[in-house]
Formats: C-alpha cells, sequence, structure tokens
C-alpha cells in the first residue's frame, strides 16, 4: 500500500494510509498527551486532549486519520493553551482534591496536570454533587472524579461483554450508570471482573478497602488482552 | 505499550495486589438498599422473567403489541419508548427492564435514552406541572434562581415529581411572556415577574389547594 507523507513539527513522516495521527505519532515516538484514548479500546474522542494543530484547524489526534501531505503540529502555543484549559475545566467540574484521593500519586489526571504544567484553575468550581455508590462488595465508584472519559462504558462493552456502564442524562448532568442506574452492587449484568477498576484513570472507580499506596492499576491490561484475543 | 505505568503484564503484578477472593457465603446480589436513595424506583432482583407490576393487564397487553411490532427492526429504541409512554403515560422501570430485555438491549443503553430526551418522563405526572421558563429574557432575569430555588424546596431534579405527586418540575423555552419575565407557568396558568421567594409562595397555596391568580 503506499505510503503518506506527513510532517509532525517539521518532521517529515512516511505514514501507512488508515492510521490516526496519534498512532503515527506514538510510532515515531512522538508524544502526544491523551486521556479517554486506551490501546485496546475504540476511541470516542471524549476528552479533547489529544488535540494537535493542523495550522488553522484543531483536531483529535485519537479519532483523526492522518491523510497526504498533512502537516501536525503537536506541541504548538495554540494546541498547549488549548490543552491546559481543557485539563482546567476538567478539574473545575469534578471534585478533585488530590490529598483525599486513593489515587493520588497513580492518577492519570493529575499526571497530565504535571505534564502539562497546570499549576493552578482559572475557572470557578462547580463543586457538583455526585453520587458515590459502594454498594458492590468489591468496588465503589465516587462520580466527583469521573471525568466521562467512558473507558469503564467501552471497556465493559467491548471487552467484557456485560453492557453495565452507560450513560444517563445530557450536558452538564451527564453521568456513568450502571444499569438501569440501580445501585451497582445490584446491577444484574456485572460480572465483577473489575476490568472498570483496572481502566478507569483517575480515582472514580476503585477497589474497596485499598490504600492509596495499593491502589495502582493496570490499564494496558486491556491491549494485552485484545491483543491475545487477537492471536487466539 | 504506550501506558505510563509500564507494569507489564498482569502476572507481574503483586500478589499482595490481587483482588481478595469473594465470600461465597454472601450472595452477591440483591443486597439491601434503600430504594429512595436511589434513582430508579424498584430493586432490580436477578430473576429469569421480567415482572410488569405497574400498569393494568391491558396496558400490559399493548406494551407486549408494541414490543412485537418493532421487534427486529434496526434502531427501534426511541419508537417503542415513545409509543410505550403513550401506553402509561411515563416510562415505568420495570417496564424499561421489560423493554430491554425483549429488544436484547443493554439496560443501560435504554436508561440512556429515557434520560437523554426532555420528552421521557420516568415518574407519572404529578398533579399539577410547574414549568419554569429559561428562555432568553427569563434566563436573563433570573429564571435559573427560580429553578434552582424550587427543585432545592420540593426535592426534584428536572423532569421528575415529587414524591407526594403534587408537582412535575419541568423547564420550557419561551411562553412568548417575556415582557413578564421571569415567568413559570402552573398547568395552564402563567406567573410573571417572580423571584424565587415568590415563586415559592405560589407553589405553597396550591399545595393548600388555592390557586392563587396569575400575574
Ligand atoms: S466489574 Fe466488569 S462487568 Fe462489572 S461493571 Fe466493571 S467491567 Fe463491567
Ligand atoms: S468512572 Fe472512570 S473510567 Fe468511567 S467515565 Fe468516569 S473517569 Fe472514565
Ligand atoms: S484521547 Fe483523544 S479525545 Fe481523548
Ligand atoms: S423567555 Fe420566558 S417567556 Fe419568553
Amino acid at each position: 500500500m503506499d505510503k503518506l507523507r506527513v510532517k509532525i513539527d517539521g518532521r517529515t513522516i512516511l505514514a501507512a494510509p488508515g492510521k490516526t495521527i496519534l498512532e503515527v505519532a506514538e510510532e515515531n515516538g512522538i508524544h502526544i498527551p491523551t486521556l479517554c484514548h486506551l490501546d485496546g479500546l475504540r476511541d470516542v474522542g471524549a476528552c479533547r486532549l489529544c488535540i494537535v494543530d493542523l495550522y488553522g484547524q484543531l483536531v483529535t489526534s485519537c479519532t483523526t486519520k492522518v491523510a497526504d501531505g498533512m502537516e501536525i503540529g503537536t506541541q504548538t502555543e495554540t494546541v498547549r493553551a488549548y490543552r491546559r484549559t481543557i485539563l482546567e475545566l476538567l478539574f473545575a467540574e469534578g471534585n478533585h482534591v488530590c490529598s483525599f484521593c486513593v489515587s493520588n500519586g497513580g492518577c492519570e489526571l493529575q499526571d497530565l496536570a504535571c505534564e502539562l504544567g497546570m499549576h493552578s484553575v482559572r475557572v470557578p468550581y462547580t463543586y457538583r454533587r455526585e453520587r458515590v455508590d459502594a454498594t458492590h462488595p468489591r468496588f465503589l465508584i465516587d462520580r466527583d472524579r469521573c471525568v466521562l472519559c467512558g473507558r469503564c462504558v467501552r471497556v465493559c462493552q467491548e471487552v467484557e461483554g456485560a453492557h453495565t456502564w452507560g450513560f444517563a442524562e445530557r450536558g452538564a448532568t451527564v453521568r456513568v450508570i450502571t444499569d438501569l442506574a440501580v445501585p451497582w452492587g445490584t446491577a444484574e449484568s456485572c460480572t465483577s471482573c473489575g476490568k472498570c477498576v483496572e481502566v478507569c484513570p483517575t480515582g472514580a472507580i476503585a477497589r474497596k478497602g485499598a490504600s492509596n499506596a495499593e491502589m495502582r492499576k493496570h490499564p494496558d491490561l486491556v491491549a494485552e488482552l485484545t491483543e491475545r484475543r487477537a492471536r487466539g | 505499550m504506550r501506558n505510563r505505568l509500564g507494569l507489564g503484564t498482569i502476572a507481574a503484578r503483586d500478589p499482595a495486589d490481587r483482588e481478595p477472593p469473594t465470600d461465597p457465603s454472601r450472595p452477591r446480589s440483591p443486597r439491601p438498599v434503600k430504594a429512595q436513595e436511589w434513582e430508579c424506583e424498584t430493586e432490580d432482583k436477578v430473576t429469569g422473567l421480567i415482572d410488569v407490576a405497574s400498569g393494568s393487564a391491558a396496558q400490559r397487553k399493548q406494551l407486549e403489541r408494541v414490543v412485537e411490532e418493532y421487534r427486529g427492526l434496526p434502531g427501534p429504541l426511541i419508537q417503542v419508548l415513545h409509543k410505550v409512554q403513550g401506553v402509561y403515560g411515563y416510562l415505568p422501570s420495570d417496564v424499561l427492564r421489560f423493554v430491554a430485555s425483549e429488544l436484547e438491549l443493554p439496560l443501560c443503553d435504554v436508561r440512556g435514552v429515557a434520560t437523554f430526551y426532555n420528552f421521557f418522563r420516568l415518574d407519572p405526572a404529578g398533579k399539577h406541572t410547574v414549568s419554569v421558563c429559561l428562555g432568553t429574557a427569563c434566563y436573563v432575569k433570573g429564571g435559573a434562581e427560580i429553578l434552582k430555588r424550587i427543585q432545592r424546596e420540593l426535592g426534584v431534579e428536572e423532569g421528575r415529581t415529587t414524591p407526594d405527586g403534587l408537582f412535575t418540575l419541568d423547564t420550557a423555552r419561551c411562553f412568548g411572556a417575556c415582557g413578564l419575565a421571569p415567568v413559570m407557568m402552573v398547568d395552564e396558568e402563567v406567573y410573571g415577574r417572580l423571584s424565587p421567594t415568590k415563586a415559592m409562595r405560589i407553589l405553597n397555596s396550591y399545595r393548600e389547594g388555592t390557586k392563587p391568580s396569575a400575574a
């Protein structure tokens, strides 16, 4: 198949058609920050943090395919400013008090804040009040820490096939639910496999009884699983 | 692998980090949960057959007919919910479960659609429908404050009905009474030039059974 010629951060790169900008960048050792993307799951472009500059247009690199002659900037002033604002909005939307969070030190949202140099949030916090659901015997969800990345929804649907997690409502009141928005512990479709725990990038879904030091997640197990399944 | 943790495979995990085994003597589901703390009125039970307790036998027949009509058609959910709401006047959760199981759809998707569209309601309509205007004029004049206050005092979200069945809370975009902004409607009556306190006073007189004269 004919390779496409793209330019990323000034570097000319030959890319296979059908790949996303993010894939091509990663194959070539160029890092783009991401949050909702996870190897092994379908990309949905939920978080917008992986935006790149097409010089005239900003697009999410996890859902945009490379095209011949594309010029891509992954670290321009513009994208950096936008990424930071998006991240601040994510923080302001939830109640992310890291020092009280079970995932403190093992949180992808926190890592992004460090990586993007976010030292303050310039928009007012919304202090929304969300439901904590600790009815499951082994796991719990604190929706205050949910960034609506949809990883739990996708892993439960695409990898586990249980379809327990879904989104309900819309706009500012969107949240993740289990089954008919019943307590997780009574959700009949949940197999208690724990995949949603491993992929949740924040402290929203966590193991019960785990201390902060124990609460380390393994989101890369999804890529591992899907690769092994493909191999049969 | 591109993830930050780079802990490699599952096998590399520290055994101490594994999940504790579940206690087989404790059944996983259903657990006692106070129903009113949750959004869903009926507690889900793991049963083979979906019992529809809501409504009459005639409604149940109609429900089955609706499901039959759409079975196997692509993307039937919205139409089915629309018709089913026509049958019951709202979408009871046991009916949602029935629809999900008959159409072989995940429960969360059914609930997602039923809560995404304003048209669907999850409670039977209350005795009075309170509709707060959030159109441009009313919004600028503080319609959102009025809504917030009513939500807080009645303890219900938009689209829901108070537990005593008295009020259903709704919002609207402009009643064409912008000159009176901010405006709310209770049933067919329009009340204008409201403040949060005034709005509550009006609702309280409805509660006492008197109907205050319109603005
Ligand atoms: S534990 Fe497994 S089945 Fe249950 S909600 Fe999480 S991913 Fe889905
Ligand atoms: S609970 Fe976690 S995985 Fe699920 S949407 Fe929220 S942040 Fe993402
Ligand atoms: S990683 Fe691309 S939009 Fe979230
Ligand atoms: S905006 Fe409320 S009546 Fe027009």
